[in-house]
C-alpha cells in the first residue's frame, strides 16, 4: 500500500490527510484523538451526520502498537475537490451557512470548530459539507478562535463579491487564510457601513484588529479540561447567530453578459441545436462516463444532459453569474444534484497555490475526467485568447480520456462577431487545420455535421 | 463615514475592553485567531449575548403571560412562537 500525503493538510497537529491506492483516508494523530473521541461520543457526530453536515467516515482502527495510537479513518470519498476561489456567491453564501450550523450545533455539545477555513468545505454533488472531521474541539469557555477564521475565509469575500462585483470572488485565490479585513473593509463600498453584517463583522472587526493588537492576553496555558456548557456558550451562540443572519441578509445581482446566451443564441437555427443536444445525449449515453467535466458550460444546458446520463458533472465557465443560475437551478432538482459548477477562467485556469505551490491543486490535476465536454468554447479559446489549436488539443487531451468538441468554423456569426474588431490571423483556423491538430493527441471515433450550420461535432478518445 | 478608533476611541474602549478580558479564559488554538479581533470578539459576542439573553426571557415571560391569559391549547401557542420555517435556498433580498 502507497500512502501519498495530501500537500494541504499539514497545518493542524491533531491528523493528516493522505492517500492509499487512490482512496482518501485521515489519520487521527495522538494530539487529536481526545477530540475526536469527545466528538464520537457525545452524539455531535451522529448530530452533523443526520444534518448532512460533516463528511461520514468508517473507522479502521488505531494503528498498532505504541502508547498513544493513531486511528485511522476513511471518509467518504468526493469527487471533484473544488475551492472556494471557483464558488459562486450562493455556493460560497451556502458553504458558510454550514460551518455556521455545525459550529451552532457544536457549542450545544460542549464543542466548537477550532478553524473555519472555506477549504474544510467541498460539495458532494451540489451540496456543501465539512469535511475536516478533526475541526471539532471541546470548547471550555473563552472566545472563538475561529471567528476571524470564518470572516476572512466566507464573509469578507461574500460581502465583496456581493456588493461590488461577483468576481471579487475569486480574489480570495490571492489569500490562503482568507482575505484580510482590511483590504475587505477599503474595498467595500460605503454604503455597507449602514448594514449590521458588514458593519460589525468586516469594518469595525477590521479596525479593532490593528487598534487592538496588543490588547488581548496571549494565547497560553489553559484550563483543557471539557465541560459542557459554560457561561459564554450563550455568548458565542450569539456570535453565531449574528454571523448567520448577516450571511442570509446578503443579495445580489444575477444579469451579466452570458447569463441569457442561450435565450438570445443567434449562432446557428434550432434544427442544428436540437441535432447537437441528440448527438451530444446520445454519445453520453453511449460513453457511460462516470465523470464528465463540461468546458464553458454557461448556465450548463448540456451539464444537465450529462448529469442525466448518470454521469457527475462538473459545470466550467468563466463567468461567475452563470455558475450562480445554474447552481441555484441544480440545488432546486434532485435529478441534477450530480452537477458541480465552478467558475473557472479556461484561458487562465487554477493555479498550485499554497506553500511550495502544493497546498491546492491545478484544474488539470484534478482530473482527467472520463469525459470533456468542449461544445462551442473551441473558437474563444482559438481565436479569442490567441490559443494555437495544437496547444488547444493537447490541453483538452490533458484534461480527459474522452472528449466531445465542437468546431465553430470562421463563417460562424459568432466567430464573425470576435473578428469585427480584430485582425484575421488565424490563417490554419478552418476544419482541417483543426482535424489535423486534434490527430496529435486523440484518434476521431466520430464526426457529425451540424447542418444547417457549419458545425461540426466530434467525438474523441485520447492517444 | 468615520470610525472613531485610535486616540479618541482607545481610552473607553481600552477600560472596558481590559474589564472583560479580565475575566476571559485564555484562547489556545492551532490558527492565529488575531489579538485584536479576539478582543473585539469579547466585547462584540458580550453585545450580542446581552441581546439573545434578553429575547429569550422575553419570550418565556410571553409564553408564560399566554398560558395564564388562556390555558387551553398551549402546543399551538408554543407553535406559532417558533415562527416560520426558514427556507434555505433562496437568499432574502433585504440586509442586516
Amino acid at each position: 500500500m502507497l500512502d501519498v500525503p495530501i500537500a494541504g493538510s499539514f497545518r493542524d497537529p491533531a491528523g493528516l490527510v493522505f492517500q492509499s491506492d487512490g482512496v482518501v483516508h485521515r489519520c487521527v494523530r495522538p494530539a487529536g484523538v481526545a477530540a475526536y473521541q469527545r466528538l464520537m461520543s457525545s452524539g455531535l457526530y451522529a448530530a452533523l451526520i443526520g444534518e448532512r453536515l460533516l463528511v461520514p467516515h468508517d473507522e479502521l482502527g488505531p494503528e498498532p502498537g505504541g502508547p498513544q495510537p493513531s486511528i485511522f479513518l476513511r471518509p467518504e470519498q468526493i469527487l471533484m475537490i473544488s475551492y472556494p476561489y471557483e464558488w459562486s456567491l450562493s455556493q460560497l453564501r451556502d458553504a458558510a451557512l454550514v460551518t455556521l450550523r455545525a459550529q451552532a450545533l457544536a457549542l450545544r455539545f460542549g464543542m466548537a470548530l477550532k478553524d473555519a477555513s472555506a477549504f474544510n468545505v467541498q460539495f458532494m454533488g451540489c451540496e456543501p459539507i465539512l469535511i475536516d472531521t478533526l475541526s471539532f474541539a471541546p470548547y471550555d469557555g473563552g472566545p472563538w478562535v475561529a471567528y476571524r477564521h470564518f470572516c476572512r475565509h466566507f464573509y469578507a469575500p461574500l460581502v465583496l463579491g456581493a456588493s461590488r462585483d461577483s468576481r471579487l470572488v475569486s480574489f480570495s485565490r490571492q489569500f490562503i487564510e482568507g482575505v484580510p479585513l482590511g483590504l475587505a473593509s477599503i474595498l467595500l463600498p460605503r454604503f455597507t457601513y449602514l448594514r449590521a453584517g458588514p458593519l460589525l463583522h468586516v469594518h469595525l472587526h477590521a479596525r479593532a484588529e490593528t487598534a487592538w493588537a496588543q490588547a488581548h492576553p496571549r494565547p497560553g496555558a489553559g484550563d483543557s479540561t471539557p465541560s459542557a456548557r459554560t457561561p459564554t456558550t450563550s455568548r458565542l451562540e450569539a456570535l453565531t447567530g449574528s454571523l448567520e443572519r448577516a450571511t442570509r441578509a446578503v443579495s445580489w445581482s444575477t444579469q451579466s453578459a452570458w447569463s441569457g446566451y442561450y435565450a438570445e443564441r443567434e449562432g446557428y437555427a434550432d434544427t442544428a441545436f436540437a441535432l447537437k443536444q441528440r448527438v451530444v445525449a446520445e454519445w453520453l449515453h453511449r460513453l457511460a462516463a462516470r465523470v464528465v467535466w463540461d468546458l464553458g458550460a454557461n448556465v450548463g444546458h448540456f451539464s444537465k444532459l450529462a448529469a442525466a446520463s448518470g454521469a457527475r458533472t462538473v459545470a466550467i465557465d468563466a463567468d461567475a453569474v452563470c455558475a450562480d443560475l445554474l447552481y441555484r437551478d441544480v440545488r432546486k432538482d434532485a435529478a441534477l444534484a450530480g452537477v458541480l459548477p465552478l467558475v473557472i477562467d479556461l484561458t487562465n485556469p487554477s493555479p498550485a497555490i499554497g506553500w511550495a505551490n502544493a497546498e491546492r491543486m491545478t484544474l488539470a490535476a484534478r482530473g482527467p475526467a472520463d469525459v470533456i465536454l468542449a461544445l462551442a468554447v473551441t473558437h474563444h479559446l482559438a481565436i479569442g485568447n490567441n490559443v494555437p489549436l495544437s496547444e488547444l488539443a493537447r490541453y483538452l487531451a490533458s484534461l480527459g480520456r474522452r472528449a466531445i468538441v465542437e468546431f465553430v468554423p470562421k463563417s460562424d456569426p459568432m466567430v464573425q462577431r470576435l473578428l469585427r474588431s480584430r485582425a484575421d490571423v488565424f490563417d490554419d483556423y478552418d476544419e482541417v487545420g483543426f482535424e489535423r491538430a486534434l490527430d496529435r493527441c486523440f484518434v476521431i471515433d466520430e464526426r457529425v455535421a451540424l447542418a444547417p450550420s457549419a458545425r461540426v461535432l466530434y467525438r474523441l478518445t485520447t492517444r | 463615514m468615520t470610525i472613531p478608533t485610535g486616540g479618541r476611541f482607545t481610552p473607553i474602549a481600552f477600560g472596558v475592553l481590559s474589564l472583560l478580558v479580565a475575566f476571559e479564559r485564555p484562547a489556545l488554538a492551532y490558527i492565529d485567531p488575531g489579538s485584536g479581533s479576539l478582543s473585539y470578539q469579547t466585547i462584540l459576542s458580550a453585545i450580542l449575548g446581552i441581546g439573545l439573553t434578553s429575547r429569550r426571557l422575553l419570550g418565556a415571560l410571553k409564553r408564560v403571560g399566554r398560558r395564564f391569559a388562556s390555558p387551553v391549547a398551549p402546543a399551538a401557542e408554543e407553535a406559532h412562537d417558533r415562527g416560520p420555517v426558514q427556507v434555505q435556498d433562496e437568499p432574502p433580498t433585504t440586509s442586516a
